[in-house]
C-alpha cells in the first residue's frame, strides 16, 4: 500500500524502536536530574550541539522528502515536444523525456493524455530513437489514434499545458501489438 | 607507447566518436577503431547537438542540448584508429493487395474475388540525414 510522507516517517520511527528509545532517553534524563540536580552545562556546549542537531535533522528530513517525491514519479516527465526527425518515416512527434531505466534504445512506447477527469486516454504508439549522453530519452510517435491530431500538434509546438498532461509508458497495449504482428509489421 | 596512450584515452572517454570523413550519404568514417575495441557489425547512432539549448516551456529552465539524430548504421570495416559505418536503415516494407479471380467460375459465384496481401520487403537503404565531419556517433 502506498504511504504518505508522514506515514513513512512514522513507520521509520517505529522501525528504529523510536518509542522504546524515547522512554529510555526520558528515564535517563530523569535519573541524571535526580542524581545531580544542581549540575549545569555551559551554553558554549549546548548551543553548537543543539544547532548541529537541528541542521542534521533538517537536512535528513529534506533528503527523505526529496526521495519520497522522486519515488512518486515512476514514469518520466515529458520535458519537451518537437517536430520529429525527417528520416523516421511516418513520425508525428518527438518528445524528450526524463532519464529512466525503464526505457532502452528502440523499445516500443505508448503515449497517453491525462484528460480532465484524470483518465488516461491512449493517443498512440512509437519507439525510443535515442538515449542522450545526459541520459534524457528521445521518443517518437509513429502511429496515432484519430481525434488526437490537435493535441499532437500542440505537443509539436511544445505547449506546456499539454506536455504536463502527457505520459509515455515503456509498453504498448496488447491489442495493438497483436494487430501489428498479424499485419506483419 | 602509442598503444598505452590509446588505451588510457579509451578508458577516459571512448564515446561519442566523431565523424572524420564523409564518404557519401550512406558511409562515414569515425575516429575509433580496434584500439577502442570497435567490432565489425556493431551498430551506431549518428547525431549532432542542437545549436540552441532546449528550454522547459513552463519554467524556462535550460534542459541542455538536444541530440539531433541523423540515422543508424553498422560498422563494415575496422582499422586501428578509424572505422567505416554504413547506414543500415531500410525503407519500410511495401504492402500490396492483389485481387485474384477464382479459377473456377462455379466457386467464384460464391466467393467472388479473392484478396491476397503480400508484403514486399524493401531493399533500399536510407541515407544518413546530411552527415558532416564533426557529427558524433555512439554505439546502440
Amino acid at each position: 500500500m502506498k504511504k504518505s510522507f508522514w506515514g513513512l516517517i512514522w513507520s521509520s520511527f517505529l522501525r528504529v524502536q523510536g518509542i522504546l528509545g524515547g522512554i529510555i532517553v526520558f528515564a535517563l534524563t530523569v535519573l541524571v536530574w535526580l542524581l545531580s540536580p544542581d549540575k549545569n552545562i555551559s551554553l558554549g556546549w549546548v548551543l553548537p550541539i543543539g544547532f548541529f542537531c537541528v541542521i542534521l535533522i533538517l537536512a535528513l528530513g529534506n533528503a527523505a522528502y526529496e526521495a519520497f517525491k522522486i519515488s512518486e514519479h515512476v514514469l518520466p516527465i515529458v520535458l519537451v515536444g518537437k517536430k520529429p526527425p525527417t528520416q523516421i518515416s511516418g513520425a508525428k512527434l518527438l518528445c524528450l523525456i526524463e532519464p529512466s531505466e525503464l526505457f532502452s534504445y528502440d523499445t516500443l512506447v505508448s503515449f497517453y493524455y491525462i484528460g480532465d477527469e484524470n483518465f488516461e486516454q491512449f493517443m498512440g504508439i512509437g519507439r525510443v530513437i535515442n538515449i542522450q549522453e545526459d541520459n534524457k530519452i528521445q521518443v517518437v510517435m509513429t502511429h496515432s489514434l484519430d481525434g488526437y491530431e490537435e493535441k499532437i500538434e500542440k505537443l509539436v509546438q511544445n505547449d506546456a499545458g499539454i506536455l504536463k498532461r502527457t505520459r509515455v509508458k515503456p509498453n504498448i497495449p496488447a491489442k495493438i501489438y497483436l494487430h501489428r504482428i498479424l499485419q506483419g509489421e | 607507447m602509442d598503444n598505452i596512450k590509446a588505451t588510457k584515452n579509451q578508458k577516459e572517454k571512448t564515446f561519442p566518436a566523431v565523424i572524420v570523413k564523409v564518404i557519401d550519404d550512406f558511409k562515414v568514417v569515425i575516429n575509433r577503431g580496434t584500439l577502442h575495441k570497435i567490432r565489425k557489425g556493431q551498430q551506431f547512432l549518428l547525431y549532432k547537438l542542437s545549436e540552441e539549448e532546449i528550454k522547459d516551456p513552463a519554467s524556462g529552465e535550460s534542459l541542455g542540448y538536444l541530440e539531433i539524430t541523423k540515422g543508424t548504421g553498422k560498422i563494415i570495416h575496422v582499422q586501428e584508429r578509424i572505422s567505416t559505418i554504413e547506414s543500415n536503415k531500410r525503407e519500410p516494407s511495401e504492402r500490396r493487395i492483389v485481387r485474384k479471380k477464382s479459377m473456377s467460375p462455379f466457386f467464384s459465384s460464391f466467393t467472388g474475388e479473392e484478396e491476397e496481401e503480400t508484403i514486399v520487403p524493401s531493399g533500399r537503404l536510407v541515407p544518413f540525414d546530411d552527415p558532416i565531419v564533426g557529427d558524433k556517433a555512439k554505439p546502440i
